[in-house]
């Protein structure tokens, strides 16, 4: 189909292209506010799970949508000359640290404030003495409280005393803040370098446009598609992201195959626009379209996984996919059309058009002939390389994302690192259990259920103190609590208990503990209050707060990881059989892709988990991988590895069918497709590598996993092991058997140029 | 807003009435049953009308009293709202829970002082008892502790006419909130106010609540004893601006 409308632009090209202007400048105005339609909120909440149901029961029967936000007070020297005894303590320190909490006092946004001079809690004051700091519960019932905790970072600002902001919320902003710079210096970094390299590719300032506006008009196209999607769906702000990455590499990627492509045809056919085009979309544009469909179902099997923010990255991944499709197979051929052999004007002299070799010489051809020659020794080699660079794999680590991934000049990162290393037991990020009871949560029976409850817990290893409603004041016991709430409007403790902690038949129960919570020592605990047996008097109890989300959120990654990859590899293996009508290769094609993106990830935990090349990267080593980054680097990279295996495969095919050699078609193949194919991963590989340059951890690793996999594929993957085991497969590359061959015949998706003669499919090489 | 926070809100309105334009600034502080909290207070004081501004568990509230008008209107800063209550109505609640002469009071100097600015501030202890029934176990609600008192200062002068408001039989200065929820201790309070206002003008107070008695409520009462605490570091007799008494603009207004 779009091969069909490729070439219906390509005869009409200017109603094409003024249809396109029209969309793209309709696109433009469109999506000019698609950033405020996209939620703050990263959906990575697994849906079910006993920590979104302890957030939601929060929300909506306990009215608690709230984050906390430290402020930090850090006296200047001017402050630490006034006054004796430890500077928190002092009159200076203290009228500075109120002046700052008065201003927030009158904050709508702000729900309660605890700090140290208001309440004397030891636990809110540094061990010297020096430092101290303030809980503030903000409200995050609009945008994740995002827009609330900037309206309090203006706020808290203060001449007198410095004030820090950390905890989750200000990490995540930061986190956001810090990517929108590293992305904006990315894209315009790369787009700089890639303008550069495609007029050295080309040799041709007209034809190097050409991809980049591809890429241009891409990004729009699916930036406009991601707001359509946020009519249906929320759609988190980091799918822009995966957008602009993707989008802008997909699309120089496909412009540069089909230009390529173009311009070969145009000095076999003696400059014939209209064949030239046609030929190029019959072989480069069917293998664009094939390309993007197997990228695409990588990416749409992200899906399968529970979590909202899986399922964006799968639809941005799959709309960026399909703009780039979509604008390389209609708007370029109309451009090819418009432009004939202009395509090749504005040449630069010192980059004056390389003379194409002959399809059976040259060096690609010589290093396959060589690769082939001594397949056995060469495939063994790559495979030990690939197997050792993969070996750190075996002891990955998987953990969550903290204030660690922020360069360390990041205020919330100083928070996190402060209050780790000057205060005792800052217990930022407690347990929060929610309990459902059968009645009022303060009549006796469900009291006597939450005592016990509370009982169990405290009994629990790591755990240092449970508040709720039968534990705020040590000296009572349950028969006091009964009493105490019975007559909750005598005793102020019991109204305010209540206020904080229940509401109709719902209670809330907030628990300490020693350990970090981001080890697994805190994730095993959040397994052993889940083991407790509800009480008697009680409904049910869950258990939230950041060490449950992200066992949760590892749970459900380890449940349907193994689905997703065991659906890409079935997908891709299908989609592979379809277009080379073969059986083992797809099945080469997989495993080979398999072992290089093992090495991708053995090389991400040599780095990022065990610190190795931490000085050259400059980053702060993580001591475990983001489950979220591997899986995004995994269907991504399998997609794009894929991606130049149909480049090549296709061409090698091609070959084949036209001389029935295996060995000779293999190297006519990589001759041809070689030097298209390593310039479109050194043009990705900008891209990609631009976003590694970012300063936020994560990011930096998806960029250099993403770029090394581009590195693996085009080096050892496409130069030694493709044609290594083409040559060992022989005859068996295009066989298959003969009910899949049927299939095969029926379904496939060879799209060959009807007016050419029919080809063997699949062929028969020796 | 915590029970002890609004009583203490009362205690610290006591004495301060006053013609003139007075402003106190000190510091607070709640220890109860297992919460504390401490934080700066400021009082406005103009004729008769009274203003206090304070900030509890980090959220802005001032409670502006017209004695005259018997208003009392409590700002919350963050939401934007201004509810007003007549103390009247209030004053016929509470009055049918306690007898206000059923209130035994006692203050006596012990002889020490210390000074506020210009102020000779003289120590007393205070105890105060007054009957309540809880649950259908009959109690005494007490309250004991010191207070500092400055007598003789220029500026307890100016508090003529507001006493002569204060003596009048249907006088309350009362928190509705607290008011609805302990009727006995706001008429105690408001009472406590009304007889020790002649007496001077407050520095310090310091005091320890707690029921008494030999049921249930009174062993859980001394189980959860509560203690509060106001200082004045100074005052100034500035004028203050005349907006200070105003609901401010924007805020939603609600009559209760």
């Amino acid at each position: 189909m779009f091969l069909q409308l490729g070439r219906v632009a390509g005869r009409r090209p200017w109603p094409t292209l003024i249809a396109a202007a029209f969309v793209v400048v309709a696109s433009a105005l469109y999506s000019l506010d698609v950033m405020q339609r996209l939620s703050l909120s990263p959906g990575w909440e697994v849906p079910g799970s006993g920590s979104a149901l302890s957030a939601s029961m929060l929300r909506d029967h306990l009215g608690r949508d709230n984050t906390p936000v430290i402020l930090l007070f850090r006296p200047g020297s001017e402050l630490l000359k006034v006054g004796e005894g430890p500077p928190v303590d002092r009159p200076a320190y203290l009228a500075a640290v109120e002046t700052v909490l008065a201003n927030v006092a009158s904050n709508p946004d702000v729900t309660s404030v605890s700090s140290y001079p208001m309440t004397g809690d030891a636990r809110l004051r540094s061990e010297n003495g020096e430092l101290s700091y303030a809980i503030v519960q903000l409200d995050r019932s609009k945008n994740e409280g995002v827009e609330a905790y900037l309206r309090l970072r203006e706020q808290v600002r203060n001449p007198d005393i410095e004030v820090l902001l950390g905890g989750e919320l200000a990490t995540y902003v930061d986190i956001r803040e810090q990517l929108e710079k590293d992305i904006w210096r990315a894209e315009v970094v790369s787009f700089i370098f890639l303008a550069f390299l495609l007029v050295w590719v080309f040799g041709s300032a007209v034809a190097a446009m050409l991809p980049l506006a591809v890429g241009g008009v891409t990004i729009l196209l699916s930036v406009t598609l991601l707001k359509l999607g946020t009519l249906f769906v929320d759609i988190s702000v980091y799918a822009a992201n995966v957008v602009s990455m993707l989008g802008l590499g997909l699309a120089i990627d496909y412009g540069l195959f089909i230009v390529s492509r173009f311009r070969e045809e145009m000095d076999k056919s003696g400059h014939d626009v209209a064949r030239s085009l046609h030929i190029t979309l019959a072989t480069a544009g069917r293998t664009v379209v094939y390309s993007g469909l197997t990228v695409a179902a990588s990416l749409f099997c992200l899906l399968m996984l529970p979590q909202r923010f899986f399922q964006n990255m799968g639809l941005a991944g799959g709309i960026s996919v399909a703009a780039a499709m979509l604008t390389s197979t209609l708007v370029l051929p109309a451009l090819l059309s418009l432009l004939g052999r202009r395509v090749n004007s504005l040449a630069l002299p010192v980059l004056a058009r390389r003379v194409a070799r002959p399809d059976d010489s040259g060096g690609w051809y010589r290093f396959s002939q060589f690769v082939m020659r001594h397949a056995g020794v060469i495939l063994a080699g790559a495979l030990v390389v690939l197997l050792t660079m993969g070996q750190p794999v075996l002891h990955m680590e998987i953990g969550p994302s903290d204030s660690r991934s922020l360069p360390v000049t990041a205020e919330s990162r100083q928070v996190h690192e402060i209050l780790e290393q000057q205060f005792r037991h800052a217990g930022l990020s407690p347990l929060l259990i929610v309990v459902k009871t059968p009645g009022p949560a303060h009549e006796p029976a469900a009291l006597a259920g939450l005592d016990d409850l509370t009982r169990q817990v405290q009994a629990l290893p790591g755990v240092v103190r449970v508040q709720g409603l039968v534990s705020v004041e040590p000296n009572l016991a349950l028969a006091d609590y009964e009493m105490l709430y019975a007559y909750p409007e005598q005793f102020p403790l019991a109204t305010e208990t209540l206020t904080t902690y229940a509401k109709g038949e719902y209670t809330q129960m907030v628990v300490d503990y020693t350990m970090p919570s981001n080890s697994e020592a805190a994730r095993e605990l959040v397994r052993k209050i889940r083991a407790l047996p509800t009480p008697a008097g009680l409904e049910a109890f869950h258990v939230g707060g950041f060490p449950a989300f992200h066992l949760d959120y590892l749970d459900s990654l380890a449940n349907w990881v193994p689905w997703v990859i065991l659906a890409i590899v079935c997908v891709i293996f299908i989609l592979l059989f379809l277009m080379l009508g073969s059986l083992l290769i797809p099945l080469k094609a997989v495993l080979t892709n398999l072992l290089s993106l093992s090495a991708t990830f053995g090389v991400l935990v040599w780095m990022f988990q065990d610190g190795h090349l931490a000085w050259l990267f400059d980053f702060t080593p993580q001591g475990s991988m983001d489950g979220t980054i591997l899986l995004l680097i995994f269907a991504a990279a399998f997609g794009l590895s894929i991606d130049y295996e149909v480049f090549l495969l296709s061409r090698v095919k091609e070959m084949c069918q036209a001389t029935g050699d295996n060995m000779k078609s293999v190297a006519s193949g990589i001759q041809k497709s070689g030097p298209i194919i390593t310039s479109a991963a050194l043009l990705i590989g900008i891209v990609l590598g631009a976003f590694a340059t970012g300063e936020v951890v994560f990011m930096k690793a998806m960029g250099l996993g993403l770029l090394l996999s581009v590195i693996v594929d085009a080096t050892l993957v496409r130069m030694l092991l493709v044609p290594a085991t083409l040559r060992m497969l022989g005859r068996l590359n295009w066989w298959a058997p003969k009910p899949m061959l049927m299939l095969y015949q029926r379904f496939h998706l060879s799209d060959l140029d009807p007016a050419q003669p029919p080809a063997k499919d699949p062929p028969d090489c020796k | 807003m915590p029970m002890t926070r609004l009583l203490f809100c009362l205690l610290a309105c006591w004495i301060p009435l006053a013609q003139a334009d007075l402003t106190l600034n000190g510091r607070s502080t709640v220890v109860a049953m297992g919460m504390q909290g401490a934080g700066k207070e400021k009082l406005w004081l103009e004729g008769s009308l009274i203003r206090r501004d304070m900030v509890d568990r980090g959220k802005a509230y001032s409670n502006i009293f017209d004695l005259k008008a018997r208003e009392v209107t409590v700002l919350d800063h963050s939401l934007r709202t201004a509810t007003v209550y007549s103390t009247a109505t209030i004053n016929q609640q509470t009055e049918a829970a306690v007898d206000s002469k059923a209130v035994k009071l006692t203050i006596k100097p012990t002889g020490r002082t210390h000074v506020l600015g210009k102020w000779p501030c003289a120590e007393h202890t205070l105890e105060m008892a007054m009957p309540a029934q809880i649950g259908g176990e009959k109690l005494s609600f007490e309250m004991d502790g010191t207070l500092w008192l400055a007598r003789e200062v220029p500026e307890q002068k100016e508090t003529a006419a507001v006493l002569r408001l204060m003596q009048a039989p249907d006088f309350f200065l009362g928190i509705p909130a607290l008011a609805k929820a302990s009727p006995v201790q706001a008429r105690g309070i408001s009472e406590a106010i009304r007889r020790i206002a002649p007496m001077g003008l407050l520095c310090s107070v310091e005091v320890n609540l707690k029921y008494e008695g030999n049921g249930r409520v009174a062993q859980l009462s001394r189980k959860l004893a509560s203690r509060i605490g106001l200082t004045y570091d100074d005052y100034s007799t500035d004028p203050i601006p005349k907006d200070a008494f105003l609901t401010p603009p924007g805020y939603q207004v609600v009559r209760q």
